[in-house]
């Protein structure tokens, strides 16, 4: 890599940190109620702050704004390790089956319980209980199958099943419960006051520190397996540390905030086309900061400033997010030569 | 010192054996060509030797320590591995790939200290190439790309390197320049290498040693000895191939059901005659008064005419073709007559 160019990732990772800064502040000036630059800054000073701004700011706001860059963070992570290991492009932190196990989960708490207002902490852990026991499975699995893409079949079915499973229990349940569910798969970022946010916080840090040491692997893997096996990276070991990553950034993810999808498939190609590099020593830190832009930015529109009523995020992403796709499809053909 | 050395090992699958009572082994300077037809088991003996499949019994030994008691880590540094498929990584410049071959090496997030650097540079200067360093692997052709795996394995500072099929996507001269490169990395580092190859006559040129893989056994040693063993026919047995030992290539045993001729000259042209008739099966004789065609090729001013006598009858060409194709003619005329 020549001086220049080491200058210019640079110069690219200060703007895109500034990027988040600015975005991170509109994100909490803009929303159904438009609160002065003035009255944020006096949150830190004088007194002369109306008790509604600081409790949207204080309370419902930061707290946001703060879900946002973890959970856009930890989804793009996450797509960015299933589409190295599994060589596809189109992989993302679900093809694990991680989603279905949490949503199954999820859907066994809500549609079954018999609560009409399902506890959140209740579905968290739902939620968790859901994604680990994937987690298990394919680890079991993938420690006896050569060949990775038996492991991306196996993945693919296990979710199948598990879709399946929420299926029966949506056709059985009652309306109430069934709306109940439905929202929740539509994704939601103001699930989270400071208590729960703190939590969430050290899984993701635990989630991408864990990622921190597969950088290497990674980098490896995208030779192909049989180039990195030969260069002397250990494929087993290197899965689970990725795997286990995956689980708990995709996992925490989903329990808390529920399915928000197309950020960690989009996300690594933004952060790809924009470094025009794979070494994973950037890209995995690029992407972190792609995922966090990426999902204040839907946090932004989906608060439709001005207006009254917040849409779901997820919605917001999926909008976004399938136009990039078609996008990246079209204008590099050859996708593949990525991989 | 043996670099690696197999003791009766038998390599296969647990439902099938491929091949038994394999003894080879190889020194440090020593270039080693595997040779087989397709599915004969060359990829299995390099998988089971580069550790990548169990093998069923025996023993294989590098550098007189079991194979089995290396680590992934270890074995790196011992053999460095170039599968017969290129790279598919694309965005990755050359560098970049060469710089992979540090992987043993390297800490845990694979920073490239200032020593690195320098053996991967080496690498790339000792392959050739420099001016290629910063370019993506997907702008490279498919020499280039096997050069730079090569370059790989050179940085990976290995003392044996195995090559699956390394010159199958190449055209004639790219073949050339990586094997000649293999045999200097052989000669001038002292590398113990070895690759498979479906190339005979690359392997008669370029390799120490060959190791032909047959149904039932492996034979080794130079090719020289082997082509007047008649080893090489064995390769082929069962087709209707034939190792020419005179001509060092095969040829194409053709139903001989055609005239007799005899060729009067002693030239190159008279030569590629002889071939292009003998490919369509005519007989090629040494008296004159057995042939019932008489050829000769007579060179003026910039032309080449090529005369036939038949039975007083006269007929002249300007092509190879046109002779060949006239002779057929006259053959199925007679045959109606």
């Amino acid at each position: 890599m020549s001086l220049n160019e080491r200058k210019s990732i640079r110069l690219k990772f200060i703007f895109l940190f500034l990027g988040i800064i600015l975005l991170f502040i509109i994100d909490v000036v803009f929303g159904s109620e438009i609160i002065s630059i003035d009255e944020i800054l006096s949150l830190f000073g004088s007194h002369n702050i109306s008790d509604n701004a600081r409790l949207i700011i204080l309370d419902y706001r930061i707290p946001k704004a703060i879900t946002a860059i973890l959970v856009g963070t930890a989804l793009s992570v996450s797509g960015l390790q299933m589409q190295v290991v599994f060589r596809n492009p189109l992989a993302g932190p679900y093809v694990l089956g991680i989603s279905s196990g949490a949503s199954l989960g999820v859907a066994i708490f809500i549609l079954s319980s018999g609560f009409i207002v399902a506890s959140y902490w209740g579905s968290v852990l739902s939620a968790c209980a859901g994604a680990a026991l994937v987690l298990l499975i394919m680890l079991f699995l993938s420690s006896r199958l050569n060949d990775i893409m038996s492991v991306l079949i196996v993945g693919i079915l296990l979710g199948a099943i598990a879709s399946s499973i929420i299926s029966l229990l949506q056709f059985y349940s009652g309306s109430e419960q069934l709306k109940g569910f439905i929202v929740w798969t539509f994704g939601n970022l103001g699930f989270l006051a400071y208590k729960e946010l703190s939590i969430f916080i050290i899984l993701v840090f635990a989630g991408l520190a864990l990622g921190v040491f597969s950088i290497k692997a990674l980098n490896a893997f995208q030779l192909g397996e049989e180039n990195a096996r030969m260069i002397g990276a250990n494929i087993r070991f290197g899965r689970v540390i990725i795997f286990t990553s995956t689980t708990i950034l995709a996992g925490s993810t989903i329990a808390f905030c529920g399915p928000i999808g197309f950020v960690g498939i989009v996300t690594p190609h933004i952060a790809r086309l924009l470094f025009k590099r794979s070494d994973m020593k950037i890209i995995y830190p690029a992407t972190i900061i792609m995922g966090a832009s990426v999902l204040l930015i839907s946090d932004i529109i989906s608060q439709l400033p001005g207006r009254k009523e917040v849409l779901p995020v997820g919605i917001i992403t999926a909008m976004l997010g399938i136009p990039v796709v078609l996008w990246i499809i079209i204008r590099n053909k050859r996708i593949s030569g990525y991989f | 010192m043996k670099c690696i050395r197999t003791n009766n090992l038998r390599i296969g699958y647990t439902d099938q054996i491929i091949a038994s009572d394999i003894n080879l082994s190889l020194k440090q300077g020593q270039l080693v060509a595997l040779i087989g037809r397709n599915g004969i088991g060359k990829s299995t003996l390099i998988n089971t030797i580069t550790g990548k499949l169990p093998y069923i019994s025996g023993s294989i030994m590098i550098h007189n320590k079991n194979l089995s008691s290396f680590s992934n880590n270890q074995l790196a540094k011992q053999v460095a591995f170039v599968p017969s498929r290129l790279p598919i990584a694309s965005n990755i410049t050359l560098f970049e790939l060469v710089a992979m071959g540090r992987y043993p090496y390297t800490n845990w997030i694979g920073k490239l200290k200032r020593n690195d650097k320098f053996i991967v540079n080496q690498a790339i200067k000792q392959t050739g190439l420099e001016s290629y360093a910063e370019k993506m692997i997907y702008q490279l052709s498919d020499g280039t790309k096997q050069k730079a795996m090569i370059a790989k394995a050179l940085a990976q500072e290995t003392p044996l390197i195995i090559l699956d099929e390394p010159l199958s996507h190449l055209d004639i001269v790219n073949k050339y320049e990586v094997a000649d490169l293999l045999l200097e990395l052989v000669e001038e580092k002292d590398k113990a290498i070895m690759y498979s190859t479906h190339d005979l006559q690359l392997a008669i040129d370029t390799a120490h040693l060959t190791w032909i893989l047959t149904d039932n056994e492996l034979i080794e040693g130079a090719p020289e000895d082997l082509v007047l063993q008649g080893a090489f026919d064995k390769i082929t047995k069962g087709s209707d191939l034939q190792f020419s030992v005179s001509e060092g290539n095969f040829t194409k045993i053709v139903k001989a059901d055609g005239s007799s001729f005899f060729i009067q000259n002693d030239t190159k042209e008279a030569s590629w005659v002889t071939r292009a008739l003998k490919k369509n099966g005519f007989i090629s004789v040494d008296n004159k008064n057995e042939a019932s065609y008489v050829i000769q090729v007579i060179k003026g001013m910039g032309t080449i005419e090529y005369y036939v006598e038949k039975g007083g009858e006269q007929n002249h060409f300007f092509r190879i073709e046109d002779l060949v194709l006239f002779l057929i003619n006259t053959d199925k005329n007679k045959k109606y007559e």
